[in-house]
């Protein structure tokens, strides 16, 4: 349970900022002037932050939307990232989000109308190109939903524009805010994934990947479209069996045609963020792995990577057309689906 | 570098330190410095007396972490007596907002777990502040003390708690020594539970960042620079952790110098296959 809420002064009495906190009624309010009096200080720490994290609630005036890394993507001749919120309550080892921040408290940003208001420039901008938007590069894009309201606003945004498509990442289970909703055709709910027993050691306190599936099943089933998102794919031994084994209960669960598309990429980190996540978990088992230097990034050898990029679209190929298969790689920078 | 977990008081009058010493049977240790010090026979819980106002306690702090040889992940906790607009005497309060007096700009003490304690905003001024129309603490030394303690262990590894003393109904003047040690006596089980839940997070960083016990043999049998030094607790930390039921010991005797130990430890994890299977 959060018990401390920092608020910017300029948003205290925003209607958005007032919902939230009344949710915590038992939570201390913090008014402070920005955000970056408490976020990400020198001399914070991550790791004690995440034993209790508070929420700060802020307004975001710059970068609100920005242009995708080239080499991400879905098929969309445009592509774009935001983030409501920073950081996640997830504490997934392989997140970048870790070496990004030395903060792990959550930052939301309530300005949902400046994010719009970018959104439909960029699709007013570009009316004739297909265009996708990601959200939730700097957090779980449903993981706090129940507090935010993101989807909630920023769906009905994007139906005058069918040739948008917003691509919500996740591995939230929680699914009341697509229930209450009929499915847009150009939202896709991508749940990131990996094989059970590497989820177990990996991604603390997230949603098993069995329950992933149930909800994506369930998603499915009311009409949503579903993204599959290995991203990183995580090597070690009878990875193949491992997930071949996931693409079987992915596909006995969930028919294909629900399926809007699968992406997945390799295990990379820019080289001092890599230190940085790797001074936190030092004794952390994903370090144990063959990670290697290899330039500025930190990864497996390419062979490994080549391998299991190959056998991997094989698997994913026996399950969807290739024609909605993406292969994402990012050189020397994060991968922008590492995160959740 | 020891590898225990530190906590080092900082107090501002003896009478405030008298309990904290008693608890932890600590004992005078300085000699001819400026502030008294005081530790237990572990070392682990040290104290200083800094005296009043914000330059003693920010020069005490430093001042007990160099005397202390306080690691990276030492815990800082200052306690003492304060000025409060409405708290009734005696109220223990955790500080999560500080300023100084004459400055419009807040410092963040972090909360790092769950407290049932009453939290507050702390004022730290030169001079004893008299005004306690709002609802916050007052003192003469946290500020100080919180700028420095900041640049020596990380923001969350500092905590600050005031002792309401005096206010509108209780004037300053009326303060004993002896009230004052009953104050902070009152609340010795609180204090406690607080520097134990600090010292279970310091254990933990302790942990992190101290290199494992075997480095330390490995060094004394084989010649290693600083940057082979570094290599080698990172790639041990890493080995442990990937071969949790082998002795490394027993696998390097029969190096004869310290990159042949470096490639064994770099080949081992870089033909290392994760059993995910197996890890439970």
């Amino acid at each position: 349970m959060v018990d401390t809420i920092y608020v910017e002064e300029e948003v205290l009495e925003h209607p958005r900022a007032r919902l939230i906190i009344s949710k915590f009624p038992m939570a201390r309010i913090i008014e402070i002037d920005r955000f970056g009096e408490v976020f990400n200080k020198r001399n914070q720490n991550f790791k004690i932050q995440k034993i209790n994290p508070a929420i700060i609630l802020a307004k975001k005036y710059k970068k609100l939307i920005l242009p995708a890394p080239d080499g991400f993507g879905i098929g969309g001749k445009r592509n774009y990232y935001f983030s409501h919120m920073y950081n996640c309550i997830y504490d997934c080892r392989y997140c970048f989000l870790q070496g990004m921040y030395s903060s792990a408290n959550y930052v939301i940003f309530i300005n949902f109308e400046d994010f719009a208001e970018q959104i439909i420039q960029i699709n007013n901008e570009f009316s004739g190109d297909n265009i996708t938007f990601f959200s939730g590069y700097d957090c779980d894009s449903l993981a706090l939903e129940n507090i935010t309201g993101f989807l909630d606003y920023i769906l009905p945004i994007f139906t005058p524009y069918p040739k948008s498509m917003l691509e919500v990442r996740t591995k939230s289970t929680k699914l009341k805010p697509m229930t209450i909703v009929s499915p847009p055709d150009n939202c896709i709910i991508a749940y990131s994934l990996m094989p059970e027993i590497m989820s177990r050691v990996l991604d603390h306190k997230a949603p098993s990947i069995e329950r992933r599936i149930k909800s994506m099943t369930d998603l499915a089933n009311r009409g949503w479209k579903i993204g599959l998102r290995f991203d990183p794919l995580i090597y070690g031994k009878n990875w193949k069996e491992l997930y071949t084994e996931l693409i079987e209960s992915i596909s006995k669960n969930i028919p294909s045609e629900a399926i809007h598309s699968i992406s997945f990429g390799p295990l990379r980190f820019p080289r001092a963020m890599f230190q940085k996540i790797f001074k936190l978990y030092p004794d952390d088992i994903l370090f144990t792995g063959p990670i290697t230097q290899r330039g500025s990034i930190m990864a497996y050898s390419e062979e490994i990577e080549n391998e299991m990029a190959l056998h991997c679209r094989q698997l994913f190929s026996n399950f969807v057309s290739d024609s909605i298969i993406f292969q994402c790689v990012s050189e020397g920078s994060s991968n922008l689906s590492d995160q959740v | 570098m020891r590898n225990t977990p530190v906590i080092c008081w900082i107090v501002a009058l003896k009478v405030e330190a008298k309990p904290i010493i008693a608890y932890f049977k600590m004992s005078r240790i300085d000699h001819g410095l400026k502030f008294p010090i005081f530790e237990d026979k572990t070392k682990n819980n040290c104290l200083i007396i800094t005296g009043v106002g914000q330059l003693n306690s920010s020069q005490a702090t430093q001042l007990l972490r160099n005397q202390n040889k306080a690691p990276p992940w030492a815990g800082f906790i200052n306690i003492g007596i304060a000025g409060h607009g409405i708290a009734s005497m005696g109220t223990l309060f955790l500080v999560d907002k500080i300023r100084q007096h004459n400055s419009t700009k807040y410092s963040y003490p972090s909360v790092v777990f769950p407290l049932k304690l009453p939290r507050s905003e702390l004022v730290t001024s030169d001079y004893p502040n008299t005004d306690y129309k709002r609802d916050i603490l007052f003192d003469m030394e946290g500020y100080g003390f919180f700028k420095t303690a900041s640049r020596l262990s990380p923001k969350e590894l500092i905590i600050l708690l005031k002792i309401v003393s005096d206010g509108p109904e209780e004037d300053v003047k009326n303060l004993t020594g002896k009230k004052v040690s009953k104050l902070v006596s009152a609340n010795i089980g609180s204090i406690l539970d607080v520097s134990e839940k600090l010292r279970s997070i310091s254990a933990s960083e302790a942990r992190r960042l101290s290199p494992p016990d075997i480095c330390r043999d490995i060094l004394g049998g084989w010649h290693f620079t600083v940057s082979q030094e570094h290599q080698l607790n990172a790639l041990v930390k890493r080995w442990l952790a990937a071969f949790p039921n082998r002795t490394l010991n027993n696998e390097i005797n029969k190096f004869s110098d310290s990159k042949q130990i470096l490639y064994f430890l770099k080949s081992c994890l870089d033909n290392n296959k994760v059993d995910w299977e197996n890890l439970w």
